[in-house]
């Protein structure tokens, strides 16, 4: 089971500002450091942007403005509003260590199969490429740097990306989410024992620190938006989990006045979380293919 | 039972009181009475044994412990406690130092299998954030070579938990050696030559020597936090080292949750800090789900739970939980590496307990790739 194209391009970029044994460190490697996600900036004249991460390096006094394609879905006016932005707006978010010389770039993500269609309407942005084997840059930055850095497609065989850095966004699917909240309630289980606070179902759904527990500290760095985007989308998982036929009692989770608690063995309650996980992923290319069918697209 | 150097009416009214007691203990005089254990007859002189130990919680939540039966007697110094442990049939007392309230070191010397079974049932309680600490085989090779200290000995425990088929077809699936004596160094160099032996040359314990004018020590410190002293007389010597042992292991958590993953705000920038560890193997993994199911079987040394999930053939995602602490855990598993992603808050004690018990039984070449650890170990 993967996760949705823009959760992997996230970890790839975040993952690029970092050093891994089997990962790039292209942007490390320039002084980048992951710092917002998804912050609404407001430009110049007066419009509004969502850029899915910024990075600044203070070797460059540079910032990169990254928005993440996972899909064909391009927004023209989007695209256009980014054109808008300036090095004001820009450092009202982030700190260089001097603002002489500071300048930065908004570059698109993408993947190598919806390649031709953001190409064709991004085209004056720089858009870094991740294929199977490689990746790749179209146009240009404006810092040289990345200009060099970027020059030749950068093998990616034999890599294997970080995945964890931003685990789920609202776009992947409700089972594989569910991985990260069957995860959540044994952590606060443990928790419990141990004497930590309680959890229920109300409270995952509202509280940022047990959000935290399914989602991870990087939370944090999120816009209010964002945040609220995908609480909405963790309230509707643990729904879907709860309204599963039989799943309840299956994973032995019995609701108290407390909470929620796992009245079963750990061992049981994994081999159930595992046939739930498989149910679920083997339903899914069925209600895909219906789904399909319904708006007489093939299935993907 | 009365036990050798064991008085739950102590007082310590002053530090240096408690040091001569610990020095006492360590040079209790051989029991006029043998005592038989499990059909043992032990007339051995009783051996001071330290063990380091990682709360979480400091000594708040010790009486909650639902594995053993606990009593803390206060005494007069406010970081000294005494603690009794029970289970069974069994118990034995321990002198608890809590001057550093994250590492406590716990002072006993009744005798060591009793000591060890009810530290065990202590530090693995479900209802406490307890855990050993786990000191690398790097960190027990430096530590044995520290200015004041000499190498004395080492022994050697591996033992193939990952192995697939039956064990005795394994090149080797269990490694168990032990060696003393001032030549000890030669014996280990001429391990380390053996191709056939590298991935399993872990060290279980190294035997070090101090001394001063008016006496010496001669320990053993075990990669489970254990020092027992084996010689000698000098309790400063025993305390020093532990002391060593303490300070190096803080260090080196420190280091690690200094890496955890989170956010942090610097002049105004919100960053998201932190990277998660790759604990890079010279030996591959040859069944991913086979080797994360034994990683995720919730049960001593490794204590993680965990869902798996095969996003590409050669990796598993792995979204886990630290049964030590209850804290989530990320794992990315390939067939050459282990990234561990902890979070901020989290502990890092869960890091060098993967990566102990890795070299202890899968692979004792296995590194740490994270630059700043890697100069500390």
């Amino acid at each position: 089971m993967e996760p949705c194209n823009h959760t992997k391009l996230m970890n790839y970029i975040i993952g690029m500002c970092k050093r891994h044994k089997d990962w790039i460190s292209t942007l490390a490697d320039l002084g980048y450091e992951p710092a917002l996600i998804e912050q609404q900036i407001r430009t110049s004249s007066d419009e509004v942007v969502k850029p899915d991460i910024l990075a600044t390096s203070n070797k460059l006094i540079h910032s990169l403005i990254f928005e993440c394609k996972g899909g064909v879905t391009v927004d023209a006016d989007q695209l256009r509003r980014y054109s808008t932005l300036t090095e004001d707006n820009v450092l009202r978010w982030t700190r260089p260590f001097t603002h002489q010389n500071f300048h930065f770039d908004a570059c698109l993500v993408d993947v190598e199969e919806n390649h031709p269609v953001v190409a064709a309407i991004g085209n004056q942005f720089p858009i870094i490429t991740f294929g199977t084997k490689t990746l790749f840059k179209t146009n240009h930055f404006k810092e040289k740097k990345l200009n060099e850095a970027f020059k030749v497609p950068i093998n990616l065989d034999e890599k294997t990306p970080p995945l964890s850095y931003y685990p789920f966004c609202e776009d992947d699917e409700n089972a594989y989410l569910s991985l990260f909240v069957l995860r959540g309630l044994v952590s606060m289980a443990v928790r419990n024992a141990k004497g930590g606070p309680s959890t229920s179902e109300e409270n995952i759904i509202t509280r940022d620190d047990l959000l935290k527990s399914i989602f991870n500290p990087v939370f944090d760095a999120l816009s209010k938006s964002h945040k609220d985007r995908l609480k909405e989308k963790i309230k509707e998982v643990v729904r879907w989990i709860m309204a599963k036929e039989g799943m309840k009692e299956a994973l032995g989770l019995i609701e108290t006045q407390a909470g929620i608690k796992i009245g079963r063995p750990l061992e049981k309650f994994t081999k159930e979380a595992y046939k739930f996980i498989e149910t679920v992923e083997t339903q899914r290319p069925l209600i895909e293919f219906m789904s399909n069918k319904d708006s007489g697209n093939p299935p993907s | 039972m009365t036990l050798a150097g064991s008085d739950p009416q102590q007082k310590f009214k002053s530090r240096k009181e408690f040091m001569e007691w610990l020095g006492e203990m360590m040079v209790a005089p051989v029991e006029e009475r043998t005592e038989e254990f499990e059909g043992e007859v032990r007339g051995r002189p009783r051996e001071l044994k330290t063990y380091v130990m990682e709360s979480n919680d400091g000594l708040e939540k010790i009486a909650a412990a639902n594995t053993v039966k606990t009593s803390l007697q206060p005494t007069d110094l406010p970081e000294v406690s005494i603690l009794r442990l029970e289970y069974e049939n069994r118990s034995a007392t321990f002198y608890l130092d809590t001057t550093d309230t994250r590492f406590l070191l716990l002072y006993t010397n009744d005798l060591a299998k009793i000591t060890d079974h009810l530290y065990d049932r202590l530090v693995n309680s479900t209802s406490n954030r307890f855990d050993r600490v786990w000191l690398p085989t790097e960190v027990l090779g430096v530590i044995s070579h520290l200015s004041g200290n000499l190498f004395r000995g080492f022994g050697l425990k591996f033992d193939d938990l990952f192995a697939l088929g039956r064990p005795e077809d394994q090149p080797i699936h269990e490694l168990k050696m032990s060696v003393a004596g001032l030549s000890s160094a030669d014996a280990l160099d001429a391990l380390k030559t053996k191709e056939g032996l590298r991935r399993t040359l872990s060290y279980s314990k190294v035997t070090v020597r101090r001394a001063n004018r008016e006496g010496f020590v001669t320990d053993e410190v075990g990669y489970k936090g254990r020092l027992i002293t084996k010689s000698g007389d000098s309790i400063d010597d025993h305390v020093s080292l532990v002391e060593i042992v303490r300070k190096a292991y803080r260090g080196l958590i420190e280091e690690i949750e200094r890496s955890s993953i989170g956010t942090k705000t610097v002049e105004e920038r919100t960053l998201i800090e932190g990277e998660a560890f790759d604990l890079v193997l010279d030996r591959k993994i040859e069944e991913l789900d086979a080797f994360v199911d034994c990683l995720l079987d919730s049960t001593a040394p490794f204590r993680l739970w965990g869902l798996k999930n095969k996003v590409f053939k050669n990796m598993r995602q792995v979204v886990a939980v630290d049964l030590h602490t209850g804290d989530s855990l990320d794992l990315e598993v390939t067939p050459s590496s282990v990234r561990v992603y902890l979070p901020k808050g989290g502990c890092g004690n869960t890091i060098l307990r993967m990566y102990v018990n890795l070299q202890h039984s899968f692979d004792s070449a296995i590194r740490l790739n994270e630059e700043k650890l890697q100069m500390r170990l």
